[in-house]
């Protein structure tokens, strides 16, 4: 390690000899992807060599801030075991820790053969064709996508960034908030509560401007409960943590939420009836009525005695309250079966599932629903706007269970009770409208309501939306993704059970190809065997990368990728719901640009896609692709004769977006284009004629169709998640018997160790091992004490299916007693990466992946295992640290 | 107060520009070509349609689901009951413009500058796995 560290530093000042006569002196603006936040920074380059990252202080995009991770990214630039040329495997067995004895190849040779073997896929079935993308170049990996699209697979996936940390999260956000995440409005919130998140006090998305705005709320006095099972780096700056048990939020929430309704009488009447459907009659069936000739939802008109379409202009007072006959049969408003379905949640059954105090509960009930202070207005930029300085977040943690839907439905449902959602001081959705700006009038987006007047999201990551969700259909993806249509991800794309599934519903084709991008499943996803058993259904596997690492032992080809420092990117930050800072502002859009050239034959992973798309002659296909991706048209749509460089691509995107003048000549010069945000863009609620749900009607629907597609195939249904309320379900690692088995395992994403990649970076290494948790586990000192296990002592921690890793534990008071933490993307084998190697715990390894551990909603990776600890038999290895 | 969850509106979209449309007993061809996951359902990339009179978009898409069947529908509309509106995975330029459920009902614009033909796009955005 220490040879490694001094071989960069020499790399490093290879420019820099003393007396060198200094022949360039630059700034380059660009963006960091080193983790989602995508903060602006500032590359300085001294005679060809990048001496220093920092932030960018003319872009909102980071402010001018960058963390850690940021300014190591240098040592990306130049680490010496970096893939510097393509390498062909010899070896021709695969296996976890097998050495495919790789020997190097010219680009030529790699490209020819890749495209032989894709011609060869496309004749058969192109559905063949397994695209694996990694999420952390998100906005920029898409390219990728656009060449599934052209070259007709609908087999992508992003391996373990989507099946952990999205389909719940990001649907939810989806569905009521018009975007990715959501994060407190922090100029003007006053309480805030986290529920497994770390918004502004970690890494991802819109990171460091969060961080700063987090840090002014708390000096303005914004009260921070965060809860968690683990006092971590959230829990660390807030005034309360509350300890919770692991994946138990829905139980909580709805504890408060019934305080709020049914013991406190406190609910934002006004906001629920108009921006809600909340005063939609819910019929006997548990659907909603709905008027026979226009299909549309009825409500109740207190004032005409009388049911009318929801849209009807008369339906201003609609009930709340009551039943009704309507159509002949009884029916209540949909907040009436909500206050009803909340009383099974008291206070008393919320400690009984988290752990909380019933006592907490009332309180922290009482305090967000007071600090909502529920009709009161503020004036912003001269516009009066709803004030609700109160906000429920949530995250990972929350989501990153089984239940993952009604958890974040559970958690978000306390926002729209108080009407807290996309005001001034409340929950904002990540950016869910933009007017454009001012000269172009573009980018331009706002949600929209659907057949229901509910909302559907005006921008999204990806085309495939969460509201409204497609009707279900029998698949013919590997990922089943068209059978469960709330969901983004699939981990029947490397399950235990995939062949299972496959054949049940008779799919007529088997993967075959795999093009990897950064992605290493094998680590990412769950137990290595068990994507280790999927990877094996593949002839070919080309796999674009930055190092070699444990993925690479099943690849054929491997291509060396050039680092987020050396590519372009037209939209680093957009869509703007996913890592564009929220709340008020000013609006910025910069680009990536390379600030030094790629090093020995290192190459664009999008530009060698790109120039593949065209020598499979798929160039019609790959440029509408991207025209449909990057929403081209007019003037600066591809032509679809065309052939393109992927600058000609970025430059068209850029004009098409903020006029001819300002193309990528312009962007290369100024690094970012800036216009400032409105109020009506910010707090966009009142100004925008949708609804979201509270009674999730659809999902019955979806659950009847879902249901009937899966039983025929004879694969197990539980309608229990396709209820209408939320609810809380228990995890399978709730429901293991065996009391020898005690403790619940979870693990958390690190501030520094964000992906797989920065474990091999020195300085974040250095930075890390300074860390008293980020290569240990974290366990409670009672519980510690009652098992005879001392602080650095090295343990088993061991799984009821008998999965186990070993790690060092690190004794503290702030872990829930019934939980162990670990910090993610740990736990490296390959040689390949000797700064990463062996260091912390590889905690996936102790997760199943199949359809029991899967939700049934969203196809979210059930997150946590019931575990226990015992001692380990050698105190003498390092187990990670 | 009056109720401040309901403001005054921002200012909507301009709607897409119409082009020019022709009598309705003139017979209009419609070039379709299909790309993508979509050329694996039809199994031919082009397509030449001659209609009495200009279709609506809608119109065109029936027609292909005729002649497709369902599992072109399918990928192409989100529901198989009424009110039948695009997938929001599917994309659809008409013209070089990129069209949304809005332009489903109003009769496809005529190319400017070109003989008398209209040119589709079918690009389903695949998703999933």
């Amino acid at each position: 390690m220490k040879d490694a560290r001094q071989e960069l530093e020499a790399v490093m000042h290879a420019g820099r000899v003393s007396g060198e006569e200094i022949r360039e002196d630059v700034w380059i603006p660009s963006v960091c992807t080193i983790c989602y936040g995508g903060c602006a920074i500032r590359a300085h380059r001294v005679n060809g060599t990048i001496v220093k990252i920092e932030g960018n202080p003319a872009s909102p995009t980071g402010s001018g801030r960058l963390c850690a991770k940021g300014i190591a990214g240098i040592m990306i630039l130049y680490d010496p075991h970096r893939l510097k040329t393509p390498l062909r495997r010899t070896n021709p067995q695969k296996g976890i820790g097998i050495d495919p004895d790789w020997k190097p190849i010219s680009w030529e040779e790699a490209l020819a053969e890749t495209a032989t073997r894709l011609e060869q896929v496309r004749a058969e079935d192109p559905r063949q064709l397994v695209l694996q993308v990694t999420t952390t170049m998100a906005p920029s990996s898409l390219l990728f996508f656009t060449f599934g699209w052209a070259f007709g697979t609908q087999n992508m996936w992003v391996a373990g960034g989507g099946v952990h940390c999205g389909n719940g999260a990001h649907a939810a956000g989806g569905i009521t908030h018009a975007s990715w995440s959501v994060v407190p409005d922090f100029k003007h919130c006053n309480y805030a509560i986290y529920f497994g998140a770390s918004k502004g006090h970690g890494a991802g998305h819109a990171a460091t401007p969060n961080i700063a705005q987090a840090a002014d709320a708390r000096e303005r006095g914004m009260r921070m409960v965060v809860v968690d099972p683990m006092c971590n780096f959230a829990a660390a700056k807030a005034n309360e943590w509350v300890p919770i048990r692991v994946g138990t939020d829905a139980a909580l929430a709805l504890a408060m939420a019934n305080c709020l309704v049914n013991e406190l009488g406190i609910y934002d009447a006004e906001y629920l009836r108009t921006k809600t459907d909340a005063i939609y009659l819910v019929g006997p069936n548990g659907r909603y009525a709905r008027d026979a000739a226009s299909g549309k939802p009825l409500v109740w008109d207190a004032g005409a005695g009388a049911a009318k379409t929801y849209d009807d202009p008369a339906a201003k007072n609609a009930a709340l309250e009551g039943e009704f006959r309507v159509n002949g049969e009884a029916c209540r408003p949909a907040f009436a079966v909500l206050r009803n379905h909340l009383k099974k949640y008291s206070a008393e059954e919320g400690e009984r599932i988290s752990g909380v105090p019933a006592a907490t509960i009332r309180r922290l009930a009482r305090e967000f629903g007071e600090a909502a202070r529920v009709g009161s207005t503020i004036v912003v930029d001269g516009v009066t706007l709803p004030y609700r300085p109160a906000s429920a977040i949530f995250f990972r943690g929350a989501q990153g269970h089984k239940n993952s839907m009604y958890n974040c439905f559970a958690i978000d449902l306390l926002n729209h009770i108080v009407g807290a959602a996309d005001v001034v001081g409340g929950t904002l959705g990540f950016n869910p409208v933009c007017h454009g700006h001012p000269e172009s009038g573009r980018p331009r987006y706002q949600p929209r309501p659907d057949r229901d007047g509910l909302m559907a999201v005006g921008s999204w990551m990806l085309p495939h939306v969460p509201y409204p969700p497609a009707e279900p259909r029998r698949p013919d993806s590997m990922g089943f993704t068209e059978l469960f249509p709330l969901s983004h991800v699939s981990p029947l794309m490397a399950s235990s059970d995939q062949e299972q599934w496959w054949q049940r519903f008779d799919l007529p084709y088997r993967p075959k190809m795999m093009i990897n991008y950064g992605a290493n499943s094998i680590m990412s996803v769950g137990n290595k065997e068990a994507v280790a058993q999927s990877l094996k259904n593949f002839d070919f596997i080309v796999s674009f990368d930055l190092f070699l690492n444990e993925f690479s032992d099943f690849a054929d080809i491997v291509l060396p990728d050039a680092s987020y420092l050396e590519v372009f990117d037209p939209r680093p930050n957009f869509p703007f719901i996913f890592n564009h800072p929220a709340g008020l502002g000013d609006w910025g859009w910069p680009i990536r640009q390379p600030v030094a050239e790629p090093a020995y034959e290192r190459r664009s992973a999008r530009e060698v896609l790109l120039g593949l798309a065209y020598r499979l002659g798929l160039g019609p296909e790959i440029n509408m692709a991207v025209n449909a991706f990057y929403g081209l048209d007019g003037p600066q749509m591809l032509d679809p004769a065309g052939t393109y460089t992927l600058e000609e691509i970025c430059d068209r995107e850029l004009k098409h977006k903020f006029g001819p003048a300002r193309g990528l000549d312009w962007f290369k010069e100024h690094g970012v284009i800036t216009w400032p945000k409105k109020a009506e863009e910010v707090y966009w609620r009142p100004f925008v004629d949708v609804r979201i749900p509270i009674y999730h009607d659809y999902l019955v629907e979806l659950g009847e169709r879902t249901g009937k597609l899966c039983e025929a195939a004879g694969m197990r249904f539980d309608p229990r998640y396709y209820g209408p309320l939320p609810e809380w379900l228990p995890c399978p690692s709730h429901e293991v018997k065996d009391a020898a088995f005690d403790l619940h395992a979870f693990y958390y994403r690190d501030a520094i160790q964000v992906n797989g990649f920065t474990m091999e970076n020195p300085w974040l290494d250095e930075v890390a091992r300074m860390d008293p948790f980020s290569y240990r586990i974290a366990v409670n000192a009672e519980t510690a004490r009652r098992k005879g296990v001392k602080d650095g002592e090295a343990v088993w921690v061991e799984t009821s299916t008998g999965r186990r890793v070993a790690g060092r534990v690190r004794v503290t008071e702030g872990i829930q007693p019934e939980a162990i933490g670990i910090a993610a993307c740990a736990g490296h084998w390959t040689e390949h990466q000797p700064i990463a190697r062996g260091k912390g715990v590889f905690f996936n390894d102790l997760l199943e992946i199949d359809f029991e551990h899967t939700s049934p909603v969203n196809l979210n990776l059930d997150l946590c295992a019931k575990v226990r600890i015992t001692r380990h038999e050698d105190q003498h290895a390092p187990h990670g640290t | 107060m009056g109720n401040a969850h309901n403001a005054a509106r921002a200012p909507g979209t301009a709607p897409a520009a119409g082009g020019p449309t022709r009598p309705a007993a003139e017979p209009v061809t419609v070039r379709v070509s299909f790309m993508g996951l979509i050329a694996y359902v039809t199994k031919e990339k082009e397509l030449a349609l001659e209609f009495a009179g200009t279709p609506t978009l809608r119109g065109l898409l029936d027609e292909l689901e005729r002649r497709y069947g369902a599992d072109f529908g399918a990928r192409v509309f989100r529901t198989s009951t009424p009110p039948r509106l695009l997938q929001m995975c599917t994309r659809i330029f008409v013209n070089g413009d990129l069209v949304d459920d809005k332009a489903l009902d109003a009769p496809l614009p005529a190319a400017p500058g070109t003989p008398p033909a209209i040119l589709v796009y079918l690009l389903p955005a695949a998703t999933g796995g």
